[in-house]
């Protein structure tokens, strides 16, 4: 790879549109994806799909341009750069798991004994080493899932479209999961992966892009996101001794929209306005000797509360 | 039987709903109509019973070509039993023979009948019926209905309404008095005719795992039998032979209670060919719809 | 260091998607099956063989199995089925989507599953037609001029060409079509029947492959009137003055509907949802 390699971006969409008939999908959606993990995120029936589909070359825009690695996402040589994991289950039956993979990469012009060896070690590193050549008519959900993920991954492609790749799997399969989706940006390797599981979203991604209703909401880190929307109340957990007592104090502090007591000994939770001025009140309260805070929590700073702000 | 499996029979109370697959019907009628491909579908498959009403008012000169074309019509109209109006050929006829009527039927069925269960396995519904109150062959009683209604447009429904619209055009009622009688008994064999092929038809959609291999199995089926029973009537000069044809066998049923000439076809073979049909593909259904094979 | 691996061209990937086509379908329990019923359709026809020959030739007995088994059951829907299934198959269950990532063109797709089903049609026809014709000559004494290998042949080739006219029609109606195997019913029996009724002139007939393996069988077994009555009773008279040439009917018509494939499918966005 080479250094300016690093910073160009492998997907980008200028300002793409597609219709279905008198549906619009998709409406004036830019972004770019570098080498790095990108969450798509959105409800159901916003165009995720389409996204993905026309970033794999498999539609065509109807308005703008979609371009992996600088070239058109239809053609043949931009084709060979993407890996893609489609989100429903299908596979053929008939064959085993390592042979369909062969098959596959065979169409990336690898030789028989290159392909099945490289199709081989993939499996193995997906965790289905045992199962190499049981027929794919007998595979659990979870190894299929893997069969589906070596396929977007075994040509070594530059950029890996991921949708919805934590479906099927076990907790186990998950966090394996997200370490190796972890790992592919460090082999110069950019993700674009859907998911509606938010929580397992947020610990593999670099960056989300947010889609309601056809267009482009957000894009960003999260951290940035949360920033975007200071309007939105925070609630704040904290773990101080004396909670009544500092309850009270922190309901004269204009940040504070309402304080809650729970039920967990020395425990309360906040709801505060500005939490940046927030924060720092709380850092001169503590500094002030009056209390002793044991622990701050934010607690809405993550995807989960951001997607529900933004999307309603 | 769910046992194996590791199921545990429920605690529960079955529906009370008396035919708990009515709605089966329904969802198999609309199937068809649904789509506006579905309609086109049924539209073209009424196309003969058409043409017959376009020939009804031609000869009884609601539309009008000429004398000439009106007279040649009436003079084929009494040479040929299948284009006199006043003959119950002219209503069964277009239902019974290979084209358009086996053509059309083969068409209607392959959108519908033939797929019917089939497709329910390609998708997983069977699991779904399975786990409601309706039995295996309350199942297929819907689905059979259902394709039953829907192939009924053109083979029972079609004839009746043409034979309504010509006695009304008739110049009097002396055609209503002549062929009420033995309309009413073509249309009742013809609802045997419908029931019976349809049935063979759900019945063999049961057995392939896809629709695909359904239709063309109920393809072969019909096509296969015709083949199979002209060549051995010919090879072997018995001609009683062609009732090898499942659609020789149902048609012939048909034309005998309906009084039409025969072709040469055997009324005890046609029931035993058709009885024999439905048993062996009522078992291998049976054995295909029994949870093991519906969640396989 | 090694070069990376470049994707195959049109022909390459042609080649790969035939083999492994062919690889997927061809399993030992279905060609021991194919060659079981071949075996049991050769022992009823010599039995049928064994009692017709007192009252038929055996070359019209043959002629008669092979028109109306193979050429109107057997060699239409086999056909059909398997040119449907290479191409709509996996549109259908929606594995065509790890296909048309690849980096290749989808010319040599299209071409690798129409060169797999012709092979996959022309093997069954041929068994299917080859078959009864041995059974009927292990009794040379039923055929009145002798064992006529001529008749063999014309059925043979007329077969060929109609299977591969046929997969290519099953082809087009594969990637055009949502339902194509119910047009594939409609072409065979619809299409076909009604040309049928139509003059031996009629440019419409062209548009079928009945007629031309009809003219084809005409030419080359030269059929007395009996035999031409026994294999087309429906149809009208045709001289041998009006043959044509069906080669190149049969051959024309399998260019252009495979090259309609071609374009549709190059083109098209098959969606990836289930179908029914």
């Amino acid at each position: 790879m080479r250094p300016d390699d690093a910073l160009a971006p492998v997907l980008a969409f200028e300002r793409v549109t597609r219709w279905y008939g008198h549906v619009v999908a998709l409406m004036d959606v830019s972004f770019e994806v570098g080498r790095e993990v990108v969450g798509l995120v959105g409800q159901n029936g916003v165009g995720k799909s389409t996204l993905m589909k026309l970033a794999a070359g498999l539609l065509r825009p109807s308005q703008g341009q979609v371009r992996v690695c600088g070239r058109d996402a239809t053609t043949r040589a931009a084709r060979s750069e993407v890996g893609y994991c489609p989100d429903f289950e299908a596979l053929p039956e008939g064959c085993s798991g390592a042979h369909y993979v062969t098959n596959l990469l065979r169409y990336h012009g690898h030789g028989a004994r290159s392909a099945a060896e490289r199709a081989r070690a993939v499996l193995q590193e997906l965790g289905l080493g045992q199962h190499l050549d049981r027929s794919i008519g007998e595979y659990s959900k979870g190894m299929r899932q893997r069969v589906r993920l070596a396929q977007a991954l075994a040509h070594e492609p530059r950029f890996v479209l991921l949708d919805e790749p934590m479906t099927g799997l076990d907790p186990v399969a998950r966090s394996e999961l997200a370490v190796t989706i972890r790992a592919l940006p460090a082999r110069g390797i950019g993700v674009l992966v859907s998911s509606h599981v938010l929580h397992e979203l947020e610990s593999v991604v670099d960056r989300v892009v947010l889609v309601h209703q056809g267009r482009l909401l957000a894009s960003g880190r999260i951290g940035e996101l949360r920033r975007l929307v200071p309007e939105l109340p925070q609630r704040v957990r904290l773990v101080a001794a004396r909670q009544r007592e500092l309850a009270a104090c922190l309901l004269q502090l204009p940040q504070v929209v309402a304080v809650n007591l729970t039920d967990r000994d020395q425990e309360l939770q906040v709801t505060v306005q500005q939490p940046r001025e927030f924060l720092r009140e709380l850092t001169r309260l503590g500094a002030s000797g009056s209390f002793v805070i044991e622990a701050v929590q934010m607690m809405d700073d993550n995807l989960a509360s951001v997607f529900g702000h933004l999307v309603g | 039987m769910t046992r194996g499996l590791g199921y545990r029979p429920l605690d529960g109370e079955r529906s009370r709903h008396r035919f708990p697959w009515l709605p089966l019907v329904r969802h198999e009628w609309d199937s068809l109509l649904r789509t506006r491909w579905g309609v086109a579908v049924l539209l073209l498959c009424l196309l003969p019973a058409f043409g017959r009403l376009v020939w009804l008012t031609l000869l009884h000169g609601f539309l009008q070509l000429g004398d000439a074309v009106r007279t040649r019509m009436q003079s084929q109209a009494a040479g040929e039993l299948a284009w006199n109006p006043d003959q119950v050929s002219f209503y069964v006829e277009p239902v019974l023979s290979v084209m358009p009527g086996m053509a059309f039927f083969l068409l209607l069925t392959s959108v519908g009948a033939a797929r019917s269960v089939a497709r329910d396995r390609a998708s997983n519904a069977l699991e779904l019926y399975w786990t409601r109150s309706i039995t295996p062959v309350g199942y297929l009683c819907g689905k059979w209905l259902g394709a039953s209604m829907v192939v009924g447009a053109i083979t029972i429904v079609a004839p009746m309404l043409l034979w309504g619209l010509a006695v009304l055009m008739a110049d009097d009622w002396s055609r209503l008095q002549d062929t009420a009688c033995p309309m009413l008994i073509a249309t009742a064999s013809l609802t045997l005719f419908t029931l019976v092929l349809v049935g063979a038809a759900v019945l063999l959609s049961a057995l392939p795992r896809t629709p695909n291999a359904a239709l063309v199995a109920w393809a072969g089926l019909l096509v296969g039998s015709k083949a199979v029973g002209v060549v051995f009537a010919r090879a072997l000069q018995w001609p009683e032979l062609r009732t090898l044809s499942v659609w020789d066998a149902a048609s012939a049923l048909v034309r005998a209670a309906s009084g039409l000439p025969e072709r040469g076809t055997s009324l005890f073979g046609s029931a035993m060919v058709l009885a024999m049909l439905l048993l062996v593909l009522g078992l291998f259904a049976a054995r295909r719809l029994r949870l093991q094979d519906a969640l396989a | 260091m090694t070069s990376a691996p470049q994707p195959p061209g049109v022909l390459g990937t042609a080649w790969l998607t035939a083999a492994q086509t062919l690889q997927a379908v061809v399993r030992v329990r279905r060609v021991v099956t194919l060659l079981l019923l071949v075996l049991g359709y050769a022992a009823v026809t010599f039995l049928l063989g064994n009692r017709a020959k007192e009252g038929m030739d055996l070359r019209v007995l043959y002629c008669t199995l092979a028109w109306w088994l193979v050429g109107t059951a057997i060699l239409p829907f086999a056909s059909m089925y398997f040119g449907v299934q290479a191409v709509h198959g996996d549109i259908e269950d929606r594995t065509s989507c790890y296909l048309f990532v690849r980096p290749i063109d989808r010319t040599g797709l299209l071409l690798g599953k129409w060169a797999a089903a012709a092979v996959l049609a022309v093997v069954t026809t041929c068994l299917t037609t080859a078959a009864p014709f041995f059974a009927l000559a292990a009794q040379p004494g039923g055929w009145g001029d002798g064992v006529d290998m001529a008749a063999l042949r014309t059925f043979v080739l007329a077969f060929a060409l109609g299977a591969v006219a046929y997969v290519s029609v099953a082809v087009l109606f594969g990637a055009l079509f949502r339902r194509p195997l119910v047009w594939s019913a409609l072409f065979v029996v619809g299409l076909q029947m009604v040309t049928g009724n139509l003059p031996v002139s009629a440019g419409l007939r062209r548009l079928t492959i009945t007629d031309p393996m009809r003219r084809l069988v005409l030419d080359g077994i030269e059929p007395d009137q009996r035999l031409t009555q026994l294999l087309w009773p429906a149809e009208r008279r045709i001289g041998f003055d009006q043959i044509g040439q069906p080669v190149c009917d049969l051959l024309v018509l399998t260019c252009v509907t495979l090259l309609l494939a071609i374009w549709r499918y190059r083109r098209a966005e098959y969606d990836s949802r289930a179908r029914d």
